[in-house]
């Protein structure tokens, strides 16, 4: 006699048993997506209201960077999928209610606004030393003028698709409810505000001028106080939340990823590059390489951090 | 870390090279580390320890590479009982600390820089060897007598435990034995 076995609700052994789906692509995604949102988003903004406090090139090396970033992130995200080829399938469609959708048609949208701000910020020098070296000249020239003409407006885009981005991939895993760890609204300003935190330090580590140290200074610590914040908030509301929430929490307060928290988001990515950034703020001092990259190193954790515990949390307590 | 950045002219002597009055009073850093190992005991229920890290990161890396070889040993294979990472340890996130630790303190003291420290007679690359060779057979001897200058000198003392200190006079006597033969690089 032969039988059927039907799986049914959470005894699909595709629900507990496989709890890391994700590897190392998504987490590297969201930490290079929320990078790129970091980075419009503090240019675009210091662009607009303190642009004697800027440096124009960190607006040319931070869209191209972006641009880099974006395009390693999108391969990383392109690699995780189980059926690659059908990817095109998310832009022959618009689906208001699906976070997914809104990604991937954001992040289409952030290309053309890099690389036009990259053309409107490149220096008339690095112009000239592109003659003679690199084809369609003529287009960059049509880009730059383009750019130029509507530089505010690009701006303006930039802190939109920049918070969008930011945001998006923190609602990415929101949405996902049957992982209480990431069931919270918390998580997109939470990793937008880590992206922030993260761009600022790397123009930081762009050597910036004097005048224009203590802007992005003050946006590492603005961000990393909000992030702060948000993360306190986060683990009061699991903390008070049902008993799912409280278990997902303990992974991360008592449990087996307490030290990797401890040690390389709270100490690492948060307290000790504020108080190295404070310092040198008081003292009027470059805070070095090693702050900023200290915050970048705290932000790739987050990523990894929640992805990891967020897959590990579950409704089977 | 850029190679740039590295100095490859022989900086002066420790004694002379100009940051000594930013460093921490030696004495109020010898209060506050006994205030960490004693925040140690308090908060993990142990003192606190350095080489096991190294050692753990050394499992690590040979369980990357030879993961059989790592099962069959008896020594690395407690390390990865129940498929959990060597890294997955209080001494490693400790020294995370001490690496936090350190660089909050040469921020303050305005001495955060990249470069060799060594003596004006010995080469880069004869001081890295030097180091490297120092580190293998300190780290060799710390496992042979399970524990360092933390698990065993520190930790070990604060209890009053006779082989510790008996380990931490042995550290004094082989440094100042060996500085005989070495502490021509330094002058």
């Amino acid at each position: 006699m032969t039988g059927t076995e039907l799986f049914m609700v959470r005894s699909n052994p595709g629900v507990d048993p496989f709890v890391a789906v994700w590897q190392w692509e998504i987490p590297l995604y969201l930490f290079l997506g929320g990078l790129v949102g970091g980075i419009m988003l503090i240019s675009s903004v210091t662009e607009l209201a303190w642009p004697r406090r800027w440096e124009r090139r960190f607006s040319f090396w931070g869209s191209l960077l972006g641009i880099v970033f974006l395009s390693a992130g999108m391969l990383a995200l392109f690699l995780d999928l189980a059926h690659r080829w059908y990817s095109f399938r998310f832009y022959l469609t618009f689906q208001p209610t699906s976070p997914m959708s809104w990604g991937a048609w954001i992040l289409l949208l952030a290309y053309p606004v890099l690389i036009l701000r990259a053309a409107g910020s490149m220096s008339d020098e690095f112009r000239a030393a592109l003659n003679g070296k690199v084809p369609l000249l003529g287009f960059v020239d049509w880009l730059r003028s383009v750019a130029a003409r509507h530089w505010r407006t690009l701006q303006i885009m930039g802190v939109a698709v920049g918070i969008g981005l930011g945001t998006y991939t923190g609602i990415l895993l929101q949405t996902l409810v049957a992982r209480p760890f990431w069931s919270t609204g918390l998580l997109g300003p939470l990793f937008l505000s880590s992206g922030v935190a993260g761009a600022a330090a790397l123009f930081l580590l762009l050597r910036p001028a004097a005048g224009s140290r203590p802007v992005l200074v003050r946006w590492v610590m603005g961000a990393l106080l909000f992030e702060a914040t948000l993360m306190t908030l986060f683990f009061i509301e699991k903390s008070g939340g049902l008993a799912v929430d409280r278990a997902a929490a303990l992974l991360v307060l008592a449990g087996p990823y307490t030290g990797s928290f401890i040690s390389l988001e709270v100490f690492a990515g948060i307290l000790v590059p504020l108080l190295m950034m404070g310092y040198a703020l008081r003292k009027n001092l470059s805070p070095g390489r090693l702050a900023p990259t200290l915050v970048l190193i705290g932000g790739i954790s987050l990523r990894f951090l929640m992805v990891s515990v967020g897959q590990l949390s579950n409704f089977n307590l | 870390m850029n190679a740039k950045n590295v100095s490859t002219s022989a900086p002066p002597a420790l004694e002379n090279d100009g940051v000594a009055g930013k460093l921490w009073n030696p004495y109020l850093g010898g209060v506050a580390l006994g205030l960490v190992l004693l925040a140690s005991f308090l908060v993990l229920g142990h003192g606190i320890g350095a080489s096991g890290a190294a050692s753990r990161l050394g499992a690590t890396a040979l369980n990357a590479v030879a993961p059989e070889h790592v099962a069959e040993s008896t020594y690395f294979s407690k390390y990865t009982e129940g498929g959990a990472s060597p890294l997955s340890n209080w001494l490693v996130f400790g020294v995370v600390g001490i690496f936090l630790g350190g660089a909050v303190a040469s921020m303050t003291g305005g001495r955060q820089k990249s470069g060799i420290v060594r003596g004006p007679r010995i080469s880069v690359g004869a001081r890295l060897a030097l180091a490297l060779t120092g580190g293998i057979v300190m780290g060799f001897a710390a496992r042979l007598a399970r524990g360092c200058t933390s698990g065993q000198a520190l930790s070990g003392g604060a209890l009053f435990s006779v082989g510790s200190w008996i380990f931490m006079l042995s550290v004094f006597a082989g440094g100042y034995a060996l500085a005989l033969v070495v502490r021509r690089q330094w002058q």
